[in-house]
């Protein structure tokens, strides 16, 4: 497997660190902006504050399993790709299946195959960065159009501004109703039940009883009562 | 105009400059990954075989990339979309953290306040994320058999579950009426196409579930005109 030594080589890591940074950097940049944003539209530090860790909180928990599919990688592809891929556009899902796709498609029975040449390896590299790379491709391209239509219509007011601003539950329409009506996966209905409950519950007993990190965490602390529930359902299910 | 329309004008021009100068320098920056291995190590790639290899995976998620832009923008706002694209996770982590966090800061979605709140939590979002990676990087070994034990396994197997489940439901309660459209939708197409197909082919199912949520939102208006007037 000679190709490792390109995927663990000291030239992969300094590239991948420098691309993490920048994407890094771009993030906290879109975060100041905003934020600057926010004080010139009268938001105070606190509700934005609020925003911050309310959003880290909750995006801890769906990260950890991400690690596992870093290490489930790493043997194939080597310590620096999967730490790069995984940290940019695509996810766990979409990594794997390209890099699998990738491989059989150039004739290897797929990853972990100990045959992969160091060409090969960078034809997966190749395949891995380009495959996913049409969302942002779009956004350069034809956001700032999209956008202005957007608020143009949101400005003209009537049904379109409401219709705007209701989009979000066709989104959660289409991923929450199957859930709740998959008679087939119990534990799925009851976690997405108890879940909702929870944060129902959670915001209606912070504002009542004004204990004010109840109610301004509720998504986050509904979603780790949801998955401790996951662990107790699963035991009375199977 | 006055200075507020100005004001909301300036932030959108600079958001998408600041936007597309720095999705074009990640893009060159990703794509000078393989190109910079390929000098250093001189290594050269079979063009045709790459390819098509790029083109079985391209019409995997190609398409499916192209819907999720035209779906999340309205739904992100342009600071949002612009980071939730280059960090991906998008359905399971970018678009949860920015709709909680809209719905719990009490401004109307769409609202200038609202595009600031998403375009904050998608970037801590990201480097969250990022974060945690580099734990996993650093500590693997060590946090392995923790994430791979049994007794938690069903917590990290649903998580999609749980996060939709504390994402909807509220927002469902609190607007039933502008739910209840796009959740009969729901259930119309789970009896007709079948949960299988319901499933594989969620993405492209999203617009579709979009322009219903303004089609619904557009027969409320016109029933609430009409309460109005009697």
């Amino acid at each position: 497997m000679d190709y490792l030594e390109v995927a663990n080589s000291t030239a992969l890591f300094i590239i991948v660190v420098i691309v993490l940074a920048m994407v890094a950097a771009q993030a906290v940049l879109f975060i100041r902006t905003a934020m600057k944003r926010g004080y010139e539209l009268g938001m105070t530090k606190e509700s934005m504050g609020k925003t911050i860790t309310n959003s880290a909180v909750f995006s801890v928990l769906p990260s950890l399993p991400i690690i596992i599919t870093l290490l489930a990688m790493m043997p194939a592809l080597g310590k620096y790709l999967p730490w790069l891929r995984l940290s940019v556009i695509g996810s766990a899902m979409y990594e794997s299946m390209a890099a699998d796709t990738a491989l059989t498609t150039l004739g290897y029975t797929g990853l972990g195959d100990p045959s992969v040449t160091k060409e090969a390896f960078l034809s997966v590299v190749w395949v891995m960065s380009l495959g996913i790379m049409i969302g942002p491709v779009l956004n350069t391209l034809f956001l700032k159009k999209y956008d202005t239509t957007m608020k143009g219509a949101m400005k003209a007011g009537g049904f379109i501004s409401v219709g705007l601003g209701s989009l979000f539950l066709g989104f959660l329409a289409v991923n929450t109703v199957p859930r709740l009506l998959n008679f087939g996966d119990p534990v799925g209905q009851c976690i997405t039940a108890v879940s909702g409950g929870s944060a129902v519950l959670l915001n209606y007993i912070g504002k009542k009883a004004k204990i004010k990190v109840m109610s301004e965490f509720s998504f986050p602390l509904a979603l780790i009562i949801g998955m401790a529930s996951a662990i107790l359902l699963t035991k009375i299910f199977a | 105009m006055n200075d507020n329309e100005q004001a909301a004008i300036d932030y959108s021009n600079k958001i998408h400059k600041l936007g597309r100068i720095t999705t074009l320098m990640v893009i060159i920056a990703l794509v000078s990954v393989p190109v910079l291995l390929g000098i250093i190590f001189n290594l050269k790639v079979d063009f045709g075989a790459t390819f098509a290899a790029f083109l079985a995976c391209f019409a995997l998620f190609g398409p499916a990339g192209a819907v999720e832009f035209f779906s999340f923008a309205p739904i992100f706002g342009a600071g949002g979309q612009y980071l939730a694209f280059i960090t991906g996770n998008i359905q399971n982590m970018k678009l949860p953290a920015a709709i909680s966090n809209v719905a719990s800061s009490g401004y109307e979605n769409g609202s200038p306040e609202a595009d600031v709140i998403s375009t904050i939590a998608v970037g801590v979002s990201s480097l969250v994320t990022m974060a945690i990676l580099i734990l996993g990087l650093i500590m693997g070994s060590f946090l392995l058999p923790f994430l791979q034990s049994p007794v938690l396994a069903p917590a990290f197997n649903n998580l999609m579950p749980a996060i939709m489940g504390a994402l909807a439901i509220p927002r469902f309660f609190s607007n039933p009426r502008g739910a209840v459209g796009p959740c009969l939708l729901s259930v119309a197409l789970l009896l007709t196409l079948g949960r299988p197909w319901y499933m594989k082919y969620n993405t492209y199912l999203i617009p579709v579930f979009l322009i219903t949520a303004i089609a619904w939102s557009y027969v409320l208006y016109k029933m609430d005109e009409k309460k109005k007037i009697h």
